[in-house]
């Protein structure tokens, strides 16, 4: 079975609410998951479904559920952005991932490419005020990690865990990560 | 392969995999219920039956599979049609 080549699944972590918007200015062919309130907004529907952007709700694809239409996206060589946080990260410290876009990328063959965003300050992160702005101007920097490929037998759970130690280790070198503390993984 | 051979690759699959013992692993054991495969399980083994398979396997059939013999049912059938096709 040939793998899809062209095709990379990018996981990002996500700081704060633009974070889609620069990933998209920056790689404006990347399908996004995105959430209902959104890819359902009268403003944005038409232009979600003909962007090829994905719905977060199970039946919101006329690929069948969420995984059947990123598993399409994939195979036509289609790059899909997830964050397996699942939502904005609350606080400071990258959240555990979900597994399910990982073992997608393995189902493939397409490689993860992480993507670490940090902002210079905390600005429009989850549970805060949109308005509550630092005075001075925020800088968002986005940084694409080489391209991580699964082994050959890696679970799914294993390969997310995997990645997300490299995103935290990239963004925070010397902060104690509790969660990779405790996930176990195979040699 | 015929289907007791296939139950007992299956078997070592799903020890290794997911670590379920070998006595749990029936025809009729329904792979959610009884042997608590979630989504992401699902899809680990989907990962493996392309490369037992050589051949791509869509979610959309994954979903169909409800019990071991489904399994076993739709890797019998791939590896009949794979023998005529050569």
């Amino acid at each position: 079975m040939p793998p899809s080549p062209r095709s990379r699944m990018v996981v990002a972590n996500h700081p704060s609410l633009v974070d889609v918007t620069a990933i998209l200015a920056s790689q404006p062919e990347l399908c996004c998951v995105v959430k209902p309130a959104v890819y359902q907004n009268p403003l944005y529907a038409l232009i979600m479904r003909y962007c090829g952007h994905i719905s977060s709700n199970p039946s919101g694809n006329r690929e069948g559920d969420v995984g059947q239409a990123i598993q399409q996206r994939l195979e036509e060589g289609s790059d899909v952005l997830i964050f397996p946080e699942g939502t904005r990260t609350p606080g400071d410290e990258i959240g555990a991932f979900q597994a399910g876009g990982f073992g997608l990328a393995i189902l493939c063959g397409s490689p993860i490419v992480p993507l670490a965003i940090s902002c210079s300050e905390p600005v429009l992160k989850r549970g805060a005020p949109w308005y509550l702005v630092p005075a001075r101007s925020v800088t968002l920097q986005l940084v694409a990690l080489p391209p991580v490929y699964s082994f050959d037998g890696e679970s799914s759970r294993d390969f997310a865990a995997r990645v997300r130690i490299s995103l935290v280790r990239f963004l925070e070198p010397q902060h104690h990560d509790p969660i990779s503390q405790s996930t176990a993984t195979k040699p | 392969m015929n289907r007791d051979q296939i139950l007992t690759e299956l078997t070592t699959s799903l020890g290794e995999m997911f670590d379920i013992e070998a006595s749990r692993i029936r025809v009729d054991a329904k792979l959610r219920e009884d042997l608590d495969l979630d989504s992401i399980d699902a899809i680990d083994l989907a990962v493996r039956l392309q490369k037992l398979l050589k051949k791509r396997v869509e979610l959309n059939v994954l979903k169909e599979l409800e019990t071991v013999g489904d399994v076993i049912s739709l890797i019998e059938s791939e590896l009949h049609t794979q023998s005529e096709a050569h």
